[in-house]
């Protein structure tokens, strides 16, 4: 392995493979960190700042989930699933009224109206109804107020 | 999360909502991971981890394991990320270029950026988001951080390994120049 001189390890330690940078590779650069104290000393920097800017990174703060992220992660099956017509499912979702102070709408009676052999299930005392549209599909989530 | 989750759980999450939802405390924070160093927007990364919940939602049961789940999550944060950006676009005014550096660091990161401690830390972030390209980024993260190879980081990109080189020394050569600069007594030391 030909000899590398200071001049040519500082260009190649800007661009080489942290393994070299750890002397932990079979390579020219790696061999000459190994024996020269003041290029050492320049890939220890720049190993320093990965390790600055790994820990900075880490520590920056995930967000708490959402609600209705919550909630479509823990219900993956909907309790009241309605292929209705567009009109229909506008009609439905303006119905569905996601405020603690409102009594939610009777939705059995609604749904009944609207499509009579559908299984239907009303939200109960405490949960939160939210309507979806996807794929043509009117979805419907119910869930507790209390776990979100 | 270099190996990702384990495949039983991927295969639990496909059918069983309770493996579902440990999947997705599994992968999350690496998700907002991505989707920062992508974004280089802590409220960007946020609204992409939040878009890839319901993605991953509605695709699991899709995945069939012929790639690996982590190259797979990959493009699913990084094709979030990107329409983020773009939607960005209509309302910001930014244009989102995978090669071109932004001109200054968005109002969630300054504001993280405020609450580091470290200044050599908070001036490297700041390097990271405003002197590298998003494209470059991403390859510092997976391959300098994470440990991937230049073959893999560039398929979970997709792009061609060449062009993940080229890449990857530009952004070393960018951020290694600005670790030295922040340490000024080993580069005197070297000198005299």
């Amino acid at each position: 392995m030909a000899i590398m001189t200071c001049e040519t390890a500082r260009q190649e330690m800007l661009i080489g493979d942290l393994d070299e940078l750890r002397r932990d590779a079979d390579s020219a650069l790696a061999t000459h960190l190994k024996t020269c104290a003041q290029c050492r000393s320049r890939a220890e920097a720049i190993l320093d700042g990965y390790n600055n800017l790994n820990i900075a990174l880490s520590e920056w703060p995930v967000p708490v989930p959402k609600a209705r992220e919550l909630a479509r992660a823990r219900h993956r099956t909907p309790y009241l699933w309605l292929p209705l017509p567009l009109a229909a499912a506008a009609a439905l979702a303006l119905l569905l009224i996601r405020n603690q102070k409102t009594e939610l709408p009777d939705v059995d009676a609604i749904a009944r109206l609207i499509l009579p052999e559908a299984p239907i299930v009303a939200p109960a005392t405490g949960q939160q109804a939210v309507v979806m549209e996807e794929d043509g599909f009117t979805i419907v989530w119910l869930y507790d107020q209390e776990k979100l | 999360m270099r190996r990702g989750p384990e495949p039983e759980l991927i295969e639990a999450a496909a059918h069983d909502e309770r493996a579902f939802a440990r999947l997705l405390a599994e992968v999350r924070d690496q998700v907002f991971r991505w989707a920062l160093i992508i974004t280089g927007d802590g409220d960007d990364a946020e609204d992409v981890t939040q878009q890839v919940s319901m993605v991953l939602h509605r695709g699991i049961a899709q995945f069939e394991q012929r790639s690996a789940f982590t190259t797979w999550l990959y493009r699913i944060v990084r094709n979030a990320a990107v329409e983020s950006r773009r939607r960005a676009r209509f309302t910001h005014e930014v244009r989102f270029d995978p090669d071109v550096v932004p001109d200054a660091v968005p109002p969630a990161t300054e504001d993280r950026l405020q609450r580091i401690d470290d200044a050599n830390a908070a001036a490297l972030v700041r390097a990271l988001f405003t002197e590298l390209a998003p494209r470059q980024r991403e390859l510092i993260q997976l391959i300098d951080t994470e440990g991937y190879t230049t073959v893999e980081a560039a398929e979970m990109m997709g792009i061609a390994p060449e062009t993940a080189r080229v890449h990857l020394l530009r952004a070393r050569r960018t951020l290694r120049t600005k670790m030295l600069e922040l340490h000024p007594e080993r580069l005197e030391a070297w000198r005299s």
